[in-house]
């Protein structure tokens, strides 16, 4: 069995990716239930409430593909999101609520979800795994589709000047406590990435490029201020470790 | 990757999409209480939302 360098053996490491993905994917069919009864709740199109719905099944699809690799990799306890909550501040009223939602899973997560996948898809090794991966790359091209959607549908209909100050927040939510750290050992093993897992250090690039090349123009096309966004990533890449040669 | 694609597939595609059904054949007319906070729950499949909590972290994480 291969090992990383830490010692962990990278088996391990790849089963508890597919663990935390399993998770990620069956909360995320939730949360797209959740917020098709809610855009139907505020008299959004059809279309975006039969993409929200769409996506909510697509997810759970996801989550078997997840379990299947989990087992295969010799995983015993999978844990499934039964229950979700918001990530809005509950002080702000429920039209800018659903839009903190939307942005957050849709524009930021799916959009970073996307070309993650794209970056896995041209490494990956087997057949099965390109199969799989290119599945989930068209679904979610889809799900991140229905915030921009959703954006230039309610830009009309609402400001969006609240949500500015509010991006900083949710990209630190999004990209979690590890991103601009140090890249552990065992989670920076070049293998992975043919494997269907991305390096930490490579993931931060992804993100970071991500942001700067798809989001943040996004968000200012369909006239959300960045200002507050940009500032926060200046601040965090000062801080963070430069990426290994 | 090309990002720039990336821009123009899932932004500018998600924008036409919108902007294509900004007039009419929206699911159901907007309730009364629409948009005002007052008063509401969001329901979940599960059976409800509890409220946020502190700390909570404020976006979510890509599954990938």
């Amino acid at each position: 069995m291969s090992s990383t360098s830490a010692g962990r053996p990278l088996q391990e490491v790849l089963a508890g990716a597919w663990a935390v993905r399993y998770r990620i994917e069956t909360e995320a069919s939730l949360r797209f239930g959740a917020l098709a009864r809610r855009l139907e709740g505020v008299g959004a199109p059809r279309a975006l409430v039969d993409l929200a719905d769409r996506a909510s099944k697509d997810e759970t699809r996801h989550a078997a593909h997840c379990e299947r690799f989990f087992r295969a990799l010799g995983g015993m306890h999978l844990s499934a999101i039964t229950r979700v909550v918001e990530y809005a501040p509950r002080v702000l009223p429920e039209r800018e609520r659903l839009t903190y939602e939307l942005v957050s899973q849709c524009c930021v997560a799916e959009t970073q979800s996307t070309a993650t996948l794209v970056t896995l898809l041209d490494a990956a090794e087997t057949a099965e795994l390109r199969t799989v991966l290119h599945e989930l790359a068209r679904d979610e091209v889809q799900h991140s589709r229905l915030g921009w959607a959703y954006l230039a549908w309610a830009r009309s209909r609402m400001d969006f000047t609240f949500l500015g100050p509010l991006l900083p927040g949710m990209l630190a939510g999004s990209a979690g406590p590890e991103m601009f750290e140090p890249a552990a050992e065992d989670l920076d093993h070049p293998e992975l990435l043919r494997q269907g897992v991305i390096p930490q250090s490579m993931r931060r690039s992804v993100y970071v490029e991500t942001l700067q090349t798809v989001v943040f123009p996004g968000f200012e096309t369909l006239g959300v201020d960045t200002a507050d966004a940009k500032r926060w990533l200046d601040e965090k890449l000062a801080r963070a470790p430069a990426p290994s040669a | 990757m090309n990002l720039k694609r990336l821009f123009h597939a899932l932004v500018l595609g998600g924008s036409a999409l919108g902007a294509a059904n900004c007039g009419g054949g929206t699911a159901t007319e907007p309730p009364a209480n629409a948009g005002t906070g007052t008063g509401s729950t969001t329901l979940l499949p599960d059976g409800g939302v509890p409220p946020s909590m502190p700390g909570m972290p404020g976006g979510g994480a890509p599954g990938w």
